[in-house]
């Protein structure tokens, strides 16, 4: 596992130390930005529109746009003094059923693996979950900012999910009742359930390819080994033996030239 | 002029501010020098500027401190200078000064714009650069020794392929090579005959000559950069001083020096001399046009 933080998970008196790393991975193609003309890997450069200057990171400072074109500057100094829970811990707040979590609020999943001195806590708490059905509220730092996040077992494992926030949520706006849908015929209803009874199968997500995302590497493979290959410059190209040896006769003369200085010299 | 003007001088129509106003902290060199040193050598260097965009690096509190790239003109421009719109696709045109003129360059160094950049192409044809630059840039530990040693080769290059090359010093650590072209190829056709020539080089001296773009991968070599023969890359003119301690110049050189000069005996305080008293071994290059293809020795001896 790919290690993103080690830190320790902690509820009441007991003190967990673990590694955190991620559960999942994006293996989609990635295509990098070429300059059409040559071929070379562009870079992106930071450019102030109002002196023409390219910035440096250094010159950069966060500004608030408190109303459009207005700004307030907030500094790092201004950053760290406000209150960040203990960086990488995992504090467990409360224990809830895991059916009573809508996944609507599951953002990304990190795995956790016990680190020196942590199998047995770990394991006890595996165990606990696994037999209460229970999972942990938690709060943690992460990327500067204190998130919400949900410690539940999966395959052994404790999986940490990062959890949106209630007031980021846009499927149910605040104080809105369940949508108003129009009552559907109950024939249509019998009809309409039969056919995903029918349908039903065991959850196989690999069964579902992605046919674009493959579709997309095999033209990426074709282009590959039918050296439709370009190379950003500079490309070697084999220079006329002729030039090359006289432009060597001169680059012989001046290390001679050079080597007879010094021994004069 | 002397560096004692206060402000208030008018030259050329343009009012002259802070001339004691030290730009070269370690001699004490001023900006009244500055002024006084590109209205000197105004006549050598204009026909460079004249009908170019021009990019400039402006000091204003000397070369201790932080300086800036300027192309746009900048607020408080008088009416008369030249300015031309550079038009891009797909994005908005960038305003350039243009420097046709004594009072321009005046006003410019008044400003304090040490270095001077003017493209290779110029308003008429933006599409067509009149040259074509080697920039040999030698990477420590390699010093202006192993600059000058390329470009010997190279003379002896241009000097069979029987093209004219005109040499000058960068001010900094390196040396330029101009090829006067005849107008036609783009900017992307001079870079690949620059490129080939440059490849060339490197194959004849490989433990010399690189041509890597990453800095850690070229140390010790003397880095021949085709690349600024792009389109927006540009070169300090020939005259144009550098902000570098001992107010060094890029100075135009005869061939023939090039075995003995040393790039730290060009300043503000020796080229005007110099130039008086030697001339200008570029005096031609603007009267001389040769095809590119003369470059691509592929042509020529295929």
């Amino acid at each position: 596992m790919r290690v993103l933080w080690k830190g320790a998970v902690s509820f009441g008196l007991v003190h967990i130390p673990i590694r955190l790393g991620p559960a999942t991975v994006d293996r989609a193609v990635r295509f990098r930005q070429l300059h059409a003309r040559d071929h070379t890997p562009i870079r992106y450069r930071k450019e102030c529109p109002a002196c023409g200057e390219t910035v440096g990171d250094d010159e950069i400072v966060r500004g608030f746009e408190f109303s459009p074109g207005e700004f307030v500057v907030v500094r790092d100094e201004d950053l760290e003094r406000l209150p960040l829970p203990t960086r990488r811990t995992i504090e467990v707040l409360d224990f809830v059923r895991q059916d009573e979590v809508d996944p609507i609020y599951y953002e990304r999943p990190y795995r956790l693996e016990p680190a020196e001195g942590g199998e047995r806590p770990y394991a006890l708490l595996v165990r606990t979950l696994e037999r209460t059905g229970k999972v942990g509220l938690s709060r943690l730092a992460l990327r500067q900012r204190e998130r919400l996040g949900l410690l539940r077992v999966y395959r052994g494992f404790l999986l940490l999910e990062t959890l949106h926030r209630p007031e980021d949520l846009l499927a149910a706006e605040a104080g809105e009742a369940r949508a108003q849908l129009p009552e559907p015929d109950p024939r249509e209803l019998e009809v309409a359930e039969e056919l995903v009874s029918r349908l039903s199968v065991p959850f196989d997500p690999s069964r579902y390819r992605d046919r674009y995302q493959a579709a997309l590497r095999e033209l990426v493979e074709q282009k590959v080994s039918g050296r439709e290959i370009v190379l950003p410059a500079p490309v070697e190209e084999a220079p006329p033996q002729d030039l090359l040896a006289a432009l060597r006769e001169s680059v012989r003369r001046i290390e001679e030239g050079r080597a007879l200085a010094g021994r004069t010299g | 002029m002397s560096p004692s003007a206060s402000a208030g001088f008018v030259a050329d129509g343009v009012r002259l501010t802070n001339l004691d106003k030290v730009l070269w902290p370690s001699d004490g060199t001023t900006k009244g020098q500055l002024v006084a040193y590109y209205a000197s050598v105004a006549r050598a260097l204009l026909p460079h500027l004249r009908g170019r965009p021009l990019v400039v690096t402006r000091y204003p509190e000397g070369i201790g401190r932080p300086g800036f790239y300027q192309k746009r003109p900048p607020p408080g421009t008088p009416p008369w200078v030249r300015t031309f719109a550079s038009e891009r696709e797909g994005r908005p045109p960038v305003r350039y000064v243009v420097c046709d003129d004594e009072a321009t360059l005046v006003w410019l160094a008044n400003l304090a714009a040490i270095e001077l950049h003017p493209w290779a192409a110029p308003c008429a044809r933006p599409a067509c650069p009149d040259f074509a630059l080697v920039d040999l840039d030698p990477m420590p530990p390699a010093t202006f020794d192993d600059a000058r040693e390329v470009a010997l080769v190279l003379g002896d290059h241009f000097r069979r392929l029987g093209v004219a090359a005109f040499l000058k010093t960068s001010g900094a650590r390196g040396l330029h090579i101009y090829l006067p072209i005849e107008p036609g190829p783009d900017h992307r056709e001079v870079t690949l005959a620059v490129r080939r020539l440059a490849t060339l080089v490197r194959r004849a001296w490989p433990e010399k000559v690189t041509l890597e773009r990453a800095r850690a991968r070229r140390a010790g070599r003397v880095y021949v950069d085709y690349l600024q023969n792009q389109r927006g890359h540009t070169l300090c003119a020939p005259y144009s001083l550098r902000a570098r301690p001992g107010a060094p110049a890029s100075c135009p050189v005869a061939w023939g020096e090039l075995t003995r000069l040393r790039p730290a005996d060009f300043t503000i305080r020796t080229v005007p001399r110099r130039l008086a008293v030697a001339g200008d071994p570029w005096a031609d290059i603007l009267r001389c046009r040769q095809p590119l293809p003369a470059l691509d020795r592929a042509r020529l001896f295929a």
